[in-house]
């Protein structure tokens, strides 16, 4: 017959011990559960009769993308905006431009350059540019620089509808933001592409505190033009305690100065076995106390008690309203 | 339904047989499969599988597949998912990050730059490994080529680097890796060469603006009418002058360069030993091609040279193989082998297929009297044949003894030679367990296992002992780290795993 070991339980203690020290922890906090995102908020309002309305500019016979969705945007160090299509035979492809190319700079006439980083910067140049005036540009191909002059005609009709994004902010802020309508831009005076409107905000947010609503444009934070909506993410992560948000609400511009919030913490292990382990993840907790000798479970709809193992209490919501006394 | 008989076909065999490959389908109805790539990606010891997708919800998509400790040995449901930025043009997987496993690393026209997954994390981060100019540039928005020759151990630190085409040269990115990983870079340039014009111009030999071999025949004036595009892993990164040291060795025209690695484990700019096969050729008057591989075959420091010269006089083709020791046999005209092959010959693969610890040589040929029949109305089938010679056997290390020690004829489809699908026949691997490699080959509609049994101081092969039906525009592509061969359909990867 064998001699009981005792070191049987004692690598089960040990397993026990080093489990619990060698769960991953997660990098990725969670998403925040009281975001408010209006159903009616989800879609961009229907203005495309408005938006054929407006003047449409000049035309330079390119189409950019905004260069975000490249390798260099996704290593921070995006630069320039990239030439997706040049119409043939216009004033894009007669100096030379080419698909895959990116605009570095420009400037009409004699007006200071333009840093292009979104393409909301060149479609506010074939705005600002009248027809026979030349937009002068900094492009790169394939590692290299060159210049060249672009003269401007006049648009006959408005160009292609933008893209909308949808981008969130739930670290300090916890704001859901699209890309405003051409018609919002303009009526915010942008161009189109740039501006972001609110369509989400968590109950605590500090926005909420500070006055905005659903539906206000965000057109600049702090000395930052929003000439996209990450603008406005790259600014608020960016931020110190403080952030002065302008934002325009029926015509209106209205500066604020918003307070940074930052995400609260929770205790979410305890693990001293065999005396107590608790848990708690995302309103679901669990204590147990030598070795399940009293344990409670609770979700945010139900609990459950555990008494000497045998023994068990639950209760929770039931599947009725509590009755009106009145 | 011939499709769903096969399958019953091939679950039959393999209840009937332990040696079966074993096989997973990883399916993929949106966007296809355009590409494929394996590598330890999780750090678990097992090879698993990274997938190329076409556009998914208007991006590109790389999709992830660990393998599993179970069958199938991967699931249809990607680990991981990678949408693709707009301007990347290649990926390969490498390990340069201290992360376990391996990592993608992506390609766009001016970046390399690593996607690295840390634990507990499910959005990766990236990171920038190094500035280039690749050679393959805008971005194809149907898909993102994997590009895994440009991955080697330069420095055999036993960190991954990167060596990669740009026009008109190459970049060797070395990885150091201490608190941080950095990659240090060096460009190694091209000489320019009047010859290449010249081979340019004749559109039959290596070109310096492309890494892939492509060599035509038929009229000129009613277009090719066999277009054999073979990819090269140019450049090389492998020992040539027996230093210990890999250098880069890479074909241009009718030169072959070498960037022999310093001591101080770096590059020069340009090279600094060269041969010149331009005498072995005569490239003014008639068709030719060229190919040259560096492989280890004799056992002595420094790899030996295998050049591989197909030329057309007026209709009577030959191929020649030669073997040199060194750069200075090939100026000498010295070579410690040299076979001929009447007709058109494959890329030459050297496998130990005996193992006896040296590279083995197979060869397919075509003969040229059978191209007629691609002119039209002709038979519906070329034949070919793969030749297997020893290294070694009965004679001196570095020589491929005679005769062959095993021919075997294969029936090569016309419409598939038209169609530019490539053929693939390769002893990849010992299905069956006695020690010699065995035959795989994937031509027409059928991809076949030989098994080869040992008949004295030949081969032979009997009849396949397993097949798998491909579809049109299947492509096969066998891995030689993991053993795995990669059956990429339009809409899955069939993985099939063999013996060791």
């Amino acid at each position: 017959m064998t001699r009981p070991s005792i070191t049987t339980p004692l690598a089960v203690l040990m397993t026990l011990l080093v489990g619990a020290g060698c769960s991953s922890l997660p990098e990725d906090a969670p998403p925040l559960a009281d975001m408010v995102e209006p159903l009616e908020l989800l879609r961009s309002p229907d203005d495309e009769a408005q938006r054929e309305r407006l003047p449409a500019g000049g035309f330079t016979g390119l189409y950019v993308a905004d260069a975000a969705d490249t390798l260099e945007a996704a290593l921070g160090d995006a630069e320039g905006v990239e030439v997706v299509r040049v119409v043939e035979n216009g004033p894009a492809d007669i100096a030379e431009i080419q698909t895959g190319d990116l605009l570095i700079q420009a400037r009409v006439g004699d007006a200071p350059a333009t840093r292009l980083d979104y393409t909301s910067q060149w479609r506010a140049l074939e705005l600002r540019a009248k027809a026979g005036e030349r937009i002068e540009v900094v492009f790169d191909r394939a590692g290299r620089r060159a210049r060249t002059s672009i003269e401007v005609q006049q648009r006959l009709r408005a160009p292609e509808r933008g893209d909308v994004e949808r981008l969130r902010e739930e670290q300090r802020i916890g704001v859901v933001v699209r890309t405003a309508t051409e018609v919002e831009a303009r009526a915010g005076g942008l161009a189109p592409g740039a501006g972001a409107v609110i369509v989400g905000l968590s109950k605590r947010s500090p926005l909420r505190h500070a006055g905005l609503q659903f539906g206000d444009l965000l057109v600049a934070l702090g000395e930052r033009s929003v000439d996209h909506p990450q603008v406005v993410l790259d600014a608020i992560r960016a931020a110190d305690e403080t952030l002065a948000f302008t934002y325009v609400r029926d015509g209106n511009r209205t500066t604020v100065d918003v307070s940074m919030s930052e995400r609260a913490s929770e205790l979410r292990e305890v693990w001293i076995p065999p005396l107590l382990t608790y848990s708690s993840e995302r309103g679901n907790s669990s204590t147990s106390i030598l070795l399940g000798l009293f344990g409670y479970e609770s979700t945010e709809t139900a609990w459950r008690t555990r008494l000497l193992w045998l023994f068990s209490f639950s209760g929770g919501d039931a599947s009725e309203l509590l009755e009106d006394d009145e | 339904m011939s499709r769903v008989f096969a399958l019953i076909a091939i679950a039959c065999a393999a209840a009937a047989s332990a040696q079966q490959p074993e096989l997973s389908y990883v399916q993929l109805e949106n966007g296809g499969v355009r590409d494929s790539a394996t590598a330890d990606m999780n750090g678990d010891g097992r090879s698993d599988l990274v997938v190329s997708t076409g556009p998914i919800d208007g991006a590109r998509w790389l999709h992830v597949h660990f393998a599993r400790n179970a069958t199938p040995k991967f699931a249809s449901a990607p680990d991981r998912k990678l949408r693709l930025v707009r301007d990347a043009v290649a990926f390969t997987v490498a390990d340069v990050d201290p992360e376990p496993g391996h990592e993608i690393v992506l390609l766009s026209p001016s970046r390399a730059a690593a996607v690295v997954w840390s634990k507990g994390s499910t959005e990766p981060r990236y990171v920038a490994l190094a500035r280039i100019e690749l050679l393959w540039q805008p971005a194809d928005p149907e898909r993102c080529f994997s590009w895994q020759p440009g991955v080697c151990d330069l420095n055999g630190d036993g960190l991954d680097d990167l060596l990669l085409p740009e026009p008109s040269g190459y970049r060797v990115a070395l990885q150091r890796r201490a608190a941080d990983t950095t990659f240090e870079t060096t460009r190694l340039e091209v000489p320019l060469d009047e010859d290449d014009t010249e081979v340019a111009r004749r559109g039959s030999a290596l070109s310096r603006t492309s890494v892939r071999l492509e060599l035509t025949l038929g009229d000129d004036e009613a277009g090719p009418m066999v277009r054999v595009t073979d990819g090269v892993p140019a450049p090389q990164a492998i020992d040539q002058d027996g230093d210990g040291r890999a250098d880069v060795v890479a074909l241009s025209g009718t030169q072959l360069l070498v960037w022999r690695q310093l001591e101080s484990g770096g590059f020069s700019a340009e090279p600094n030993a060269r041969a010149d096969f331009g005498s072995r050729l005569e490239t003014r008057t008639q068709r030719w091609a060229l190919k040259a591989l560096l492989r280890e075959l004799d056992g002595t420091p420094g790899a030996e040279i295998v050049v591989l010269s197909t030329q057309d006089r007026g209709g009577d083709v030959f191929t020649t193989l030669e073997v040199f020791a060194d750069l200075e046999s090939i100026d000498a005209n010295k070579h410690s082998d040299k076979l001929r092959l009447r007709g058109w010959s494959s890329s030459p693969e050297f496998d130990d297929v005996d193992a006896d610890g040296r590279a083995d040589l197979s060869i397919g040929s075509l003969r040229v009297d059978a191209l007629a029949a691609l002119g039209g109305g002709g038979d519906k089938n070329l034949e070919g044949q793969i030749n297997l010679f020893r290294n070694g056997f009965e004679g001196p290390k570095g020589r491929f003894a005679r005769p062959v020690a095993l021919a075997h004829r294969v029936q090569l489809p016309t419409d598939e030679l038209r169609g530019g699908r490539s053929a693939v026949a390769r002893f990849f691997r010992d299905a069956d367990g006695d020690g010699v490699r065995d035959l795989l080959l994937a031509v027409g509609d059928q991809l076949r296992l030989y098994i080869t049994q040992k008949r004295g101081r030949r081969f032979r092969l009997g009849e396949p002992s397993w097949q798998l039906e491909l579809v049109d525009d299947a492509a096969v592509q066998l891995d030689e780290e993991s053993g795995l061969v990669l059956v990429r359909e339009p809409k899955q990867v069939i993985v099939v795993g063999l013996g060791s």
